[in-house]
């Protein structure tokens, strides 16, 4: 778990989101929130396949409307559930991709693209772990070490088999997976971080209820806080209810109007109804802040352009039902932590959509008026947390951090089928793991000698009204007459929420037992080690069309210094038919990059600039010869404000002609 | 479990409390023992298991009356025989019903 020496390395923590991730590292005695390569902090869940190559992240979702087939998002709407799910058949039919069965008893579902040509199909872990890695890499360019480790944050009403789920794909991506932490639990730490640090550590407890609502979940948790041990009460959710859901509600707002206004159907035209949703997405946003918002798009289908003026207040009455449905979880909450609403001294607003006004008052509203905490930013606090997490397990940061605890709880109950089809709790939800419970059972016939043990999680009283997690047997129990034999069944579920069941008799001693996860519908080590080697393939694809792109980024750096250099020699200095060349040969590069640039890969890129280099190389020697004397005064009149080494030349705007020229052979 | 021989309150000794804690002594108990004993703290996992079935029986006025009434007798039918299996039986609840074939 410690870095060797010769190469250190950090764990990250990572806000794997529906719609957007975030990473941040525990660094130097604070948080950093690290941005991505596009100078985002937060990166959308986005993978696109093109022809050429496989995107990530923002990039992804820039081409969407031009490739609405072959670009994935939402994998957190699919993961750890089947195919046959009624959410995954009712989502199925929103998504522009394809989403088919495996096919096995499993009914695993399946992500369907073509690359380069090619039919290609993903499991929703494999589109995960492609986003982890994403973050995982953006992570390693801002530290400048590998990243191996790592905490992942899943929303606190997730069931065992997406914890599981989303543990692989940490796998997947090369990630050692730390720790899986609540999403409610880690924003709590970044709450409580940012009062410790106004206020001093809290010797008096505190209860604060955290509403977590991003882009696909939604959890609430309610935790007592006192000398930095934060001990979750309760916890409650909604595992698919979020921003995605009311841009849905935007959009078939829209498309009956567009039906009603063209008599013609969008609805199978994928590229209009990408377009159009996020011109609904925007339109949400607009709406935080502003009572009224024109959704407007261009042609969207058959040539009709598409326009519509969307009040605050009719987007409300789309979702209202959602946004009462969210108020549900709170106060089954609160009655599950045995608290009065007063107690509660804080709500800690957390996830894209608390923006909404209309959300924010139902839930001031609930509480009597009381004033919502807003200090925390909404859309980096899971990773913050998930950092700061990160650190404790692997024992790094300050003595601050090191102090703190976490008492998290497991978000269902869980049990056995019992004769009748009842199911038999024996961890309780809301139980603080690590825990470990067991009961004895016996047999219902009389010779009885195997038992079958299924195991549920849910709160239902029947088993048919729960969510079956896996099934295993308990064989060569000595024959007796029933109700003689005892069985006992011990469910452990361990800190990352996920459940082990041992059976054991207690006569003969025979036992046996299942990691849950593994027997419903989980991918193999086998599985996982196929995908991590196809992930690594990727690597080096993506690494050869990251380098084109650096090349190609670099070149058109290189030309921009060139044109301002080019502006900043005033005509005292450069020669007009130098001038000349220089603008022409910048022009012609211009126009390479317009048209063979689509094409080239780094070489190319590389030799463009070095052309480019040699020919402000001669002029500006050209004019060094003539000025070396002028330039050595100038820097002494600017000694305060630009020092430079021998040999360097200071433009009269600031720049250092070193920046234009290569080094001097 | 510390002391199985008296045995009678296993629950008090795991919180180090005296049988007449209150609600905020037991809390504050809990909280200690929990930090020490965590697993993230490099704690074992069965200790703290254990600390955390105490608090959650001492934590509930309901259950915590009827343990006072019985004491460890509550979880268990006949005596234990060693500290491991009293530690056992009090993680263990009731019968649980009969199990079928397939």
């Amino acid at each position: 778990m410690s870095p060797s020496p010769e190469e250190k390395s950090y764990a990250v923590g990572i806000d794997l989101g529906t719609t957007y991730s975030c990473v941040g590292v525990y660094k130097d005695g604070e948080v950093q929130i690290i941005a991505n390569d596009q100078g985002n902090r937060t990166t959308l869940s986005y993978v696109a396949w093109t022809e050429q190559e496989r995107l990530l992240g923002d990039a992804a979702k820039n081409q969407v409307a031009s490739n609405p087939t072959n670009t994935v998002f939402d994998a957190k709407r699919l993961i750890g559930r089947r195919f046959d799910d009624p959410i995954v058949q009712a989502d199925l039919k929103l998504w522009p991709f394809k989403v088919v069965s495996d096919g096995s008893k499993d009914d695993k579902p399946l992500i369907e693209v073509f690359y380069q040509g090619v039919e290609k199909r993903f499991h929703p872990e494999e589109i995960s772990s492609m986003i982890l890695t994403k973050m995982k890499q953006t992570g390693e360019a801002y530290l400048g070490h590998r990243v191996r480790e790592a905490v992942i944050t899943v929303p606190a009403y997730f069931n065992d088999a997406q914890r599981q789920a989303t543990k692989d794909a940490g796998e997947i991506a090369g990630l050692r997976v730390l720790r899986i932490v609540n999403e409610p639990t880690a924003a709590a730490i970044a709450y409580g971080l940012d009062k410790s640090d106004k206020s001093g550590v809290a010797e008096k407890e505190t209860h604060i209820l955290v509403f977590d609502m991003g882009g696909g979940t939604f959890d609430v948790s309610v935790l007592a806080i006192q000398d930095s041990v934060f001990e979750v009460k309760a916890t409650a959710g909604d595992p698919h209810l979020g921003g995605e859901d009311f841009d849905n509600r935007i959009l078939s707002h829209c498309i009956a109007d567009f039906r009603r206004k063209h008599q013609s159907d969008p609805t199978r035209n994928q590229r209009a109804l990408r377009r159009l949703r996020t011109q609904c997405e925007r339109a949400k946003r607009l709406l935080s802040t502003q009572t009224s918002v024109t959704i407007e798009v261009d042609s969207l289908h058959e040539g009709n352009d598409f326009s519509i003026r969307l009040s605050r207040a009719k987007f409300e009455e789309l979702c209202i039902d959602y946004f009462k449905k969210a108020m549900e979880p709170v106060e089954q909450c609160l009655k599950d932590s045995n608290l009065p609403q007063k107690a509660i001294t804080d709500i800690v607003m957390v996830g894209g959509s608390t923006r909404i006004p209309k959300v924010q008052e139902l839930i001031k509203a609930f509480f009597n008026g009381k004033e919502l905490c807003k200090s925390i930013n909404p859309d980096e606090a899971v990773a913050y947390g998930a950092a700061v997490q990160a650190a404790i397990v692997s024992g790094q940061g300050s003595e601050d951090v090191q102090n703190m605890l976490l008492l998290d709880v497991a978000p269902l109950s869980l049990g056995i089928e019992t004769a009748g089809g009842m199911m038999q709790v024996l961890i309780e939800r809301n139980s603080t793991v690590p825990t470990s419970k067991s009961q004895d059972f016996t047999t219902f016939e009389d010779y009885q000698d195997h038992v079958d043990i299924s195991v549920y999680e849910g709160e239902r009283a029947m088993v048919k009204d729960n969510n079956f997690l896996g099934k295993f047997t308990l064989k060569d129990i000595p024959k007796s007459l029933r109700g003689v034999p005892k069985i006992q069944v011990t469910f452990t579920i361990d800190t990352n929420g996920i459940l082990q069941v041992r059976a054991e008799d207690a006569k003969s001693q025979k036992r046996s037992e299942i990691q849950i996860a593994n027997e419903k519908g989980r991918l193999t080590q086998n599985d996982i080690q196929k995908m991590l080697q196809e992930a690594e393939k990727y690597k080096g694809e993506d690494e050869i069309s990251k380098g084109d792109m650096l090349a190609k980024e670099e070149l058109k750096v290189y030309m921009q210094r060139f044109e301002k250099g080019i502006q900043d020699l005033d005509d005292t200095k450069l020669q007009r038919e130098d001038r000349e060349r220089l603008e022409g040969k910048l022009a012609d590069a211009y126009k390479w990059l317009e048209n063979d640039g689509l094409k080239a890969g780094k070489p190319e890129f590389d030799g463009k600039q070095k052309e480019l280099q040699a020919v402000m190389n001669t002029v500006m020697l050209k004019i060094n010869r003539s000025q070396t004397e002028f330039w050595d005064q100038q820097v002494v009149h600017h000694e305060g404000e630009k020092t430079i080494d021998k040999g360097g030349f200071i433009l009269h705007c600031g720049v250092d002609i070193r920046d234009l020229i290569e080094d001097p052979q | 479990m510390a002391a199985a021989a008296d045995g009678s309150f296993a629950l008090y000794q795991a919180l180090e409390l005296q049988r007449d804690a209150d609600a905020s002594e037991i809390k504050r108990c809990y909280r200690r023992l929990a930090w020490l004993y965590h697993p993230d703290k490099g704690g074992d996992p069965e200790r703290f298991k254990e600390i955390s079935f105490a608090y959650e029986v001492l934590s509930d006025p309901e259950r915590r009356a009827q343990y006072d009434a019985k004491g460890d007798a509550l979880f268990y039918s006949g005596p234990p025989r060693s500290a491991e299996e009293l530690r056992e039986m009090l993680m263990r609840q009731g019968p649980g019903g009969r199990l079928r074939v397939g």
